[in-house]
């Protein structure tokens, strides 16, 4: 067994040691699930669009280099918002109420994940037969990877969803 | 199916704690708080027993489930 591992007590009692300012788990759910964002559609769009790089010597498309462009700011500023919470904050860590939650948003994520990926294939192999393993064939590490952060920043979202907080859930 | 009723609040009031107080206490989230207070949400045994010893009462006299 990993000694490394920490019970939920264990993470909070250190969460109450540390004397930096807090951040909440919603605040930096929300960073998450932004740079994860980002991220999937930086490299969703890099399999349909033109080739940017210019390894394929033809003339770039400025569309493309423009979405490319705002896709690929959004993802390092936000991955740089998010280094530097880590660094000046201290994550509230999940209790038992949020992580049941995010259970639940990991479920749903997945589900409603898959409910939009198989059509969509089942689709574009209806209309080109093959147009599915030809697509894999090319790009299955990009689709994966912006597969695997499109769901990452589901499953955020949907958390956030979840857990929205009440208008009359002010301090008493 | 039953419903959660807790008196929560109540005893909060009566030792003049603050939800984030009492949140601090047994190491949840103020959000995890309020949504017991309304019976939104259904605590672990643990969780229930906490915060029944920061009141220094039982589990049943802070929560009850009703038809």
């Amino acid at each position: 067994m990993n000694s490394n591992l920490k019970t939920p007590e264990e993470v909070r009692v250190e969460y109450k040691k540390d004397k930096r300012k807090p951040m909440s788990v919603r605040a930096h759910t929300k960073v998450r699930g932004i740079t994860a964002l980002f991220a999937g559609l930086f490299f969703f769009y890099m399999v349909f669009s033109g080739d940017v790089l210019g390894m394929d010597n033809k003339e770039d498309d400025p569309v493309d280099i423009a979405v490319m462009l705002v896709l690929m700011i959004g993802m390092l500023v936000s991955g740089f918002i998010w280094l530097m919470n880590l660094a000046a904050y201290k994550m509230e860590p999940d209790d038992e109420m949020s992580a049941r939650t995010r259970d639940k948003a990991n479920g749903v994520a997945f589900f409603v994940w898959y409910m939009v990926v198989i059509p969509l294939l089942m689709l574009m192999e209806l209309v080109k037969n093959g147009s599915v393993s030809q697509l894999l064939r090319g790009s299955f590490y990009l689709i994966f990877i912006s597969g695997l952060l499109i769901y990452d920043a589901f499953r955020h979202f949907i958390f956030l969803m979840l857990d929205k907080p009440d208008r009359a859930d002010e301090e008493e | 199916m039953p419903e959660l009723k807790t008196r929560l609040k109540e005893l909060r009031a009566s030792k003049n704690m603050k939800q984030g107080d009492l949140a601090d206490i047994v190491g949840v989230r103020r959000e995890t708080i309020i949504r017991l207070e309304k019976g939104q949400y259904n605590p672990s045994l643990k969780l229930a027993m906490d915060i029944a010893k920061v009141f220094g009462v039982t589990v049943e006299d802070v929560f009850s489930f009703e038809d």
